[in-house]
């Protein structure tokens, strides 16, 4: 299959001391997942703006099919690439439908607004996500949770090949955290590409596929999840005694940390 | 041997009983896994809905009648009543062909003086509340419009000093130097908050006060330096705000740049909520962030510079009926900016209406919005503190 996402040798800094992260290359198929790891201030969120085109690496490339992302118009590059963020907050009080159509913007031109064919996917994303009941309220007074929903809904509304999520789950209960990744497990059953930076190493084990852990003195490592995930290198990335054990009532590994 | 006969029994039934609830277990676990499984998000789901919305076709044909209504209105009220029989038929004698039934002063009043005025307030109103609703959506900040960002004080000193050199005769020039000064002010008070990295609504609207008072300032120097006995008068009418003075002759050369304008800002309004959801989500949602946001920010000074030309300093229409509006029929800009034209030029007709009417003598227009529009606006301020 060919690649949707090459990353070839990225890195970046602020300043010529201070790396953010460096060795960052990896490639990324229609359906597949990607988790990345790492602590608070490693670099998680600057990677991600640098895949979405909206950060410039200061050494390497990401190409979208082939492409440099940063060749791409904003237009174009919106049209391959969704980003859901952490805590939408939104100034106005649009609705929850008027928000979704939003996704459809890069298909919409400058002097234009959206058409029907366009509601109509708004009105598939809500059936999606079971919305129907909010669909007419507005985004500003929605829960988090029910925020999280809106925002993937409108990814779907979007329809890019690949979906970046910034810590789509820090901000939910246990519940909502359980439901917004089988959602996004499903995105890739649909055959999205996903990235999702999250600060739970559970979930790069439910979720399978890919993990890259970045800490501050640059990558640690990236692979498959099943063989990259140990518990020296999650102790090492995060400073502190980890364990992965197999727990046998849920049939797979689980990270777990010793006592305090 | 009939004790341990009784014991092994009742260990039996114990046995029993704890299989049974391990089985119950089991099948409790097996309810709820597949209740969990079909769970998904329904779980949280609120009983609630949102109210669904009128529909935007029904709230315009409302807007527009009401529109054509006070415009009748208005060219028949006056210090020099016409009845609205005469009104109507000098109205539709290009399509009849009537020549006759009317006397020649009812004539001159309908045609020279009250229609012009009509067309006058329609357009500044519709200019400054459309400006006011795209500086709202551009710079995500429900609290700015013409006056509060200092624009409408900027494109006064920019049409002053037009008049000051002697280039007041020359309206395409007046707005030329209008929408300069309206633009440089835009700037300017857009500059303040990046240089203190603060993005909050207050700092942007403090920012305002700061540039606005500045150019207000300016404006007074200039009356001071002004020939009192030309330029001094044409400079204070600005200032006040009034479309008394209006004729076609004005109209001709505003009116073309403010409906151009006012189309641009038309076509792009759905662009307005983009941009409007901040920096980054408009530019991942492919909205060429630089380019639009110009467009949109000159289109909008365009249309108070020739607003100001036409009528002066009119404060507050362009802050209070985006919010007026968005009480009728929601945020969405879609929806929003045809609403606003319409309630803002049917609020301007009322407003010219109570300043030919209420008194022997007429008042300024700027009085009246700055009576009306502080109140309100004081009033969905706390309104909207309690919704946020």
């Amino acid at each position: 299959m060919t690649a949707l996402m090459e990353v070839k040798d990225l890195a970046f800094r602020y300043t010529r001391d201070r790396m953010i992260f460096q060795n960052v290359s990896f490639e990324l198929v229609p359906g597949e997942i990607m988790c990345l790891l790492g602590p608070n201030g490693a670099g998680k969120s600057t990677l991600l703006n640098c895949l979405a085109g909206l950060a410039h690496p200061t050494h390497g490339v990401v190409e979208v099919l082939g492409k440099n992302v940063e060749n791409y118009s904003a237009r174009s590059l919106a049209k391959h690439i969704g980003y859901v963020r952490q805590n939408i907050s939104v100034t106005y009080g649009y609705t929850v439908r008027e928000y979704l159509v939003m996704g459809a913007a890069p298909r919409i031109g400058m002097f234009s607004s959206p058409k029907k064919e366009d509601y109509e996917r708004v009105a598939e994303a809500i059936e999606d996500l079971s919305l129907q009941k909010l669909a007419d309220r507005a985004v500003s007074k929605l829960s988090g949770g029910e925020r999280q929903r809106v925002a993937i809904a409108r990814a779907i509304v979007q329809n890019p090949e690949i979906i970046l999520f910034d810590e789509p789950t820090s901000a939910l209960d246990y519940g909502n955290q359980i439901r917004v990744m089988r959602t996004i497990q499903q995105l890739c059953e649909r055959g999205y590409a996903v990235i999702m930076t999250t600060h739970n190493p559970d979930q790069p084990i439910l979720l399978g596929g890919k993990v890259a852990m970045l800490n501050s003195s640059g990558t640690l490592a990236i692979g498959d999840a099943e063989k990259t995930l140990t518990g020296e290198r999650l102790s090492e990335l995060y400073g502190t005694d980890l364990h992965l054990v197999f727990v046998n009532e849920v049939d797979r590994m689980a990270c777990v940390s010793s006592k305090l | 041997m009939d004790e341990k006969e009784a014991k092994a029994a009742a260990a039996e039934i114990a046995r029993e009983q704890e299989l049974a609830r391990e089985e119950e277990l089991a099948a409790r676990h097996a309810k709820w896994a597949k209740k969990g499984r079909k769970e998904r998000f329904a779980a949280e789901d609120r009983t609630i809905e949102g109210k669904k919305q009128v529909p935007l076709v029904a709230i315009l044909l409302f807007l527009g009648a009401v529109v054509i209504v006070l415009s009748i209105i208005s060219l028949c009220v006056g210090r020099f009543h016409v009845d609205i029989q005469t009104t109507l038929r000098i109205l539709l004698s290009p399509f009849t062909g009537e020549t006759d039934g009317w006397t020649a002063n009812e004539w001159t009043v309908i045609t020279t003086i009250r229609i012009p005025r009509v067309i006058a307030a329609c357009l500044v109103g519709a200019a400054l509340a459309l400006s006011g609703a795209s500086y709202q959506g551009v710079f995500q900040n429900p609290l700015v419009s013409p006056d509060i960002l200092g624009v409408s004080y900027g494109a006064c000193v920019g049409a002053a000093l037009a008049i000051l050199l002697n280039l007041g005769g020359n309206t395409i020039l007046v707005q030329l130097f209008a929408f300069v000064g309206g633009i440089i002010t835009v700037f300017v008070t857009v500059s303040i908050p990046k240089l203190m990295h603060r993005h909050s609504n207050v700092v942007m609207v403090l920012s305002g006060v700061i540039v606005g008072g500045f150019m207000s300032s300016i404006l007074g120097l200039m009356k001071y330096v002004a020939d009192p006995d030309t330029q001094l008068q044409e400079i204070t009418y600005w200032q006040l705000g009034s479309i008394a003075k209006v004729d076609f002759d004005l109209l001709l050369y505003t009116a073309p740049v403010m409906i151009v304008a006012g189309i641009i800002l038309l076509a792009m309004r759905w662009r307005l909520n983009l941009i409007s959801l901040g920096e980054e989500e408009a530019r991942s949602l492919g909205v060429d962030l630089r380019k639009e946001r110009l467009i949109i920010i000159v289109a909008a000074t365009i249309l108070t510079a020739s607003a100001v030309s036409v009528a002066g300093t009119i404060g507050w229409v362009g802050l209070i009926i985006p919010h007026m509006a968005r009480r009728l029929v929601g945020a969405d800009n879609k929806r929003l900016i045809p609403t606003v034209i319409l309630v803002a030029m049917a609020f301007m007709l009322l407003i010219d209406l109570f300043a030919r009417n209420i008194s022997g003598w007429e008042v300024p227009l700027g009085v009246l919005t700055g009576l009306i529009g502080a109140p309100l606006f004081g009033y969905i301020l706390v309104r909207q503190r309690e919704v946020d």
